[in-house]
């Protein structure tokens, strides 16, 4: 998105005041309405589509695999392909990084079958479009995904150390996943005042960003900072990290719950 | 008697479908307008394909101005999970010959029925995501083109429909899935509009050639029953759009 | 095909303007292929194919190696066309990612690799172990046009040409006796596949051509560099003799009736048959040339074979 000067010292004074005004009238801690819609690939274990107001889109597809986790302990594959970007751009390259290391947060014994047989679980990212930064938006479609995937049941026995056996599954009966992944929040910096989910013409003056995530009702690592653009990006003010952990604190659980209500 | 039999001899295919009947069409328009200036969302059976169609616009790069029409780039995504086992290639698949192959075809299919003339020095960039494949998956690809095209006003002379014809034995089976696919020869065909006239015609295995008319026959039926549908679709789609318009 | 040939106005207005009035540059008529010249070097599997002024080298090469693990009774075979300079200044150096290159390189795999032209399974040697890969490496020297036809033909008679060293097993032990011991065995060639090229043109307009009833596009086979240049639609059409088509592929240009189609295919067909026979009898003649002395050796009684 291009913006004039004047129109971006409009944007920076209205987001700077206090209390800031944001050019679509949300509140700081109010996000864009999304629309979710999940298991609509039937070829998939579980997935999710989820769109913002802004049209940025995104599509997660979970399929599993049935692996021997004594000699492929990697149970969880993420991969991550923004369109129009290449493989090793540097958005999709630190998407996928940022993810890998969030989504150890998931209990992995939850995907053991048996004392020798695990699930391994494939996420695929497909980002549509998206018109700022698309980390939020990755996080509540593997959220939505992951809490939509259904596996096959487990109808042999769970210890097959002594007698070597292939798991067996039940014919039609499904187990719901129960994981509870991380949650990313994207928050953008003007001046003194921080508010969740920059759209692209916040992001265009945004003196700096955030990314905060959230499991389980607390924080969690990683959090850091994220450049929303080449122009306006600077220091800010420590205390604004408190503030922003604080918010997204106070606001996380009732996503969560959102999503876990779909 | 195998339930997996390809066609039975009561005439029934694997899915229930006699052996002159197109699979489910279904198809929604302008689904991606923020994204787009075109957008179709198609599920024919079980492939089910994202258009999205951007342009025309000013070229980012020197090399796609073209001062006498606009330049046509189709970029193909096949998602890994887009079958029904993933897919093993670690890296992209983006290069592989197959899919590179695939875009030539498409671009050069459509190159001679858009209007690029009248839009020089601009190029027009459809993107295509093929979240789920089951066979016949070129023919979709031709049908969400022509209907992501129409619906951001590119001028073209015609539809294009693309459909699958696999031969079992003797008998030709109209719009094959991926099990038929595997079990037979199959032919794949885009034809411009109401005419018998080819646009794409591809045969990758072997066929008697005394069989190929037979199928070609049958194939060009049902792509006009594909354009019909498509042409349904739109039209549908442009009523609803414009009684929207004239409620405000 | 070429990005950086380019062709005068008026030079292609002229060819265009005889081929309406049925003439070609090098006075073929409409359906007339190439005459094609083939020449076997000095080893075996080393073939150079002239069509006019296109040249195609192929040769053949073996080695012996271990089959993939979902395929253990088959050997493997790899064709690889390298297209470089030297063909023409339209072809990049090491680029293979060019439209016409995967093209050409599809075509032809899809031609002699994908319809089984070659025995694989007759390449395994011990099941799961090893088997032998055969190597088919094709080499673009000139430039005239109808590389894919020129290829598919080069592959074949080097595939017909060549002959592996024999082996004799011995449990996990393989002895493979070289050609001056034992006489080398010939690979398992299943049908001879034939690519025969067909373009179209478009003498009036587009608006003609879609919705038209005349059906006025001009077609002609096997195409030299400057009717490559300025065609508007392809049709590459592999046949073998059995009748049976093996590949076709049209993939976008001009839309084209599916009867003129069909005929593109019935003439294909004719060609096809005096290809492979020419084929056959070029290397029956080499065979002969090279066993000088198997009429003596031979304990054969003389027979009539029909």
């Amino acid at each position: 998105m291009t913006l004039s000067v004047a129109e971006k010292s409009y944007l920076y004074d209205a987001l700077a005041s206090t209390p800031s005004i944001r050019p679509d009238g949300r509140y700081p801690y109010q996000f864009m309405p999304i629309e979710i819609y999940t298991d609509f690939l039937p070829s998939s274990n579980g997935s999710s589509r989820i769109i913002a107001s802004d049209g940025s889109e995104c599509i997660v597809s979970v399929k599993a695999k049935v692996v021997d986790h004594t000699s492929d302990d990697d149970l969880l594959h993420i991969e991550i392909d923004i369109a129009g970007e290449r493989d090793d751009a540097l958005i999709t390259e630190s998407c996928t990084s940022l993810f890998n290391k969030l989504l150890k947060n998931i209990d992995m014994k939850k995907l053991q079958l048996t004392k020798k047989y695990s699930f391994k679980l494939f996420i695929d990212v497909l980002v549509i479009s998206s018109n700022s930064n698309p980390v939020s938006l990755i996080s509540f479609g593997i959220y939505s995904s992951l809490n939509s995937t259904s596996l096959p049941k487990l109808v042999s026995n769970f210890d097959d150390l002594e007698v070597e056996e292939l798991p067996m599954f039940h014919d039609y009966d499904l187990v719901k996943l129960e994981v509870v992944p991380p949650l990313v929040f994207v928050l953008g910096i003007v001046k003194n005042n921080i508010f969740i989910d920059p759209a692209a013409s916040e992001c265009e003056v945004a003196n700096n960003g955030l990314i905060i995530s959230w499991t389980n009702g607390k924080i969690i690592a990683p959090i850091r900072t994220l450049a929303l653009n080449d122009t306006n990006t600077k220091g800010f003010n420590p205390n604004l990290i408190q503030e922003g952990i604080k918010l997204v604190e106070k606001y996380a659980s009732d996503i969560a719950s959102a999503l876990q209500n779909i | 008697m195998s339930r997996l039999e390809v066609y039975s001899p009561e005439g029934l295919r694997m899915d229930g479908r006699r052996w002159n009947e197109l699979r489910r069409f279904e198809t929604s328009i302008n689904t991606h307008s923020h994204a787009s200036d075109g957008s179709s969302y198609l599920e024919q059976g079980n492939n089910k394909i994202i258009t999205l169609v951007k342009g025309p616009t000013e070229p980012t790069l020197r090399s796609q101005l073209d001062q006498t029409k606009a330049t046509l780039q189709i970029t193909v995504n096949l998602t890994k999970f887009s079958k029904f086992e993933r897919s093993k290639t670690t890296g992209s698949t983006k290069n592989e010959r197959r899919i590179l192959e695939i875009q030539t075809a498409l671009v050069r299919t459509f190159e001679k029925n858009l209007m690029l003339n009248l839009y020089p020095r601009t190029i027009i960039d459809i993107e295509i995501h093929v979240l789920q494949q089951d066979g016949g998956v070129l023919g979709t690809l031709i049908n969400g083109i022509t209907l992501a095209c129409i619906d951001a006003g590119i001028a073209m002379y015609d539809y294009i429909s693309g459909v699958s014809i696999g031969l079992y034995d003797t008998t030709p089976l109209l719009d094959v899935n991926s099990l038929e696919e595997a079990a037979m020869s199959c032919v794949t065909l885009g034809v411009m509009g109401k005419s018998e006239k080819l646009s794409l015609l591809q045969v990758e295995d072997k066929l008697p050639l005394d069989r190929l008319e037979n199928v070609l026959a049958i194939g060009i039926a049902g792509a006009h029953r594909i354009r019909d549908l498509m042409d349904e679709a739109l039209r549908n789609h442009a009523q609803k759009r414009i009684s929207n318009a004239s409620n405000k | 095909m070429a990005k950086d040939i380019e062709i005068s106005t008026s030079e292609s207005k002229f060819i265009l303007e005889a081929l309406k009035q049925n003439y070609r540059l090098d006075n073929r008529t409409f359906d007339q292929f190439r005459d094609v010249k083939i020449q076997f070097g000095e080893e075996l599997g080393d073939v150079l194919i002239e069509m006019g002024k296109t040249k195609v080298h192929c040769k053949i090469s073996s080695s012996i190696t271990e089959p993939y693990e979902d395929r253990p009774f088959e050997g493997l075979f790899f064709i690889s066309t390298e297209s470089s300079a030297m063909a023409g200044p339209q072809f990049e150096n090491g680029n293979n990612t060019g439209e016409d290159e995967v093209l050409i390189s599809r075509i032809i795999e899809k031609a002699v690799r994908r319809s089984g032209a070659l025995d694989i399974e007759g390449l395994c040697i011990v099941a799961g172990r090893k088997c032998w890969a055969i190597r088919a490496n094709v080499h673009f020297l000139d430039c005239d046009g109808g590389f894919v036809d020129a290829s598919c033909i080069a592959v074949m008679c080097a595939l017909l040409h060549y002959k592996k060293p024999d082996i004799t097993v011995r449990g996990e032990k393989i002895i493979v006796h070289p050609v001056e011991e034992r006489e080398p065995v010939p690979l398992g060639i299943l049908h001879i596949p034939i690519c025969v090229t067909f373009s179209f043109f478009n003498p009036m307009d587009m608006e003609e051509n879609v919705k038209g009833e005349s059906n006025s596009e001009i077609v002609i086979i096997d195409a030299s560099l400057k009717e490559e240049l300025l065609r508007e639609g392809v049709l590459t059409v592999t046949l073998n003799k059995n009748r049976e088509v093996v590949q076709v592929s049209k993939a976008g240009g001009l839309p084209m009736d599916a009867l003129t189609l069909m005929e593109c295919c019935h003439k294909a067909y004719s060609i096809t048959e005096t290809i492979t026979n020419q084929i056959l009898k070029e290397i029956k003649i080499d065979n002969e040339k090279r066993d000088k002395y198997s009429a003596i050796l031979s304990s054969e009684n003389a027979r009539e074979t029909s």
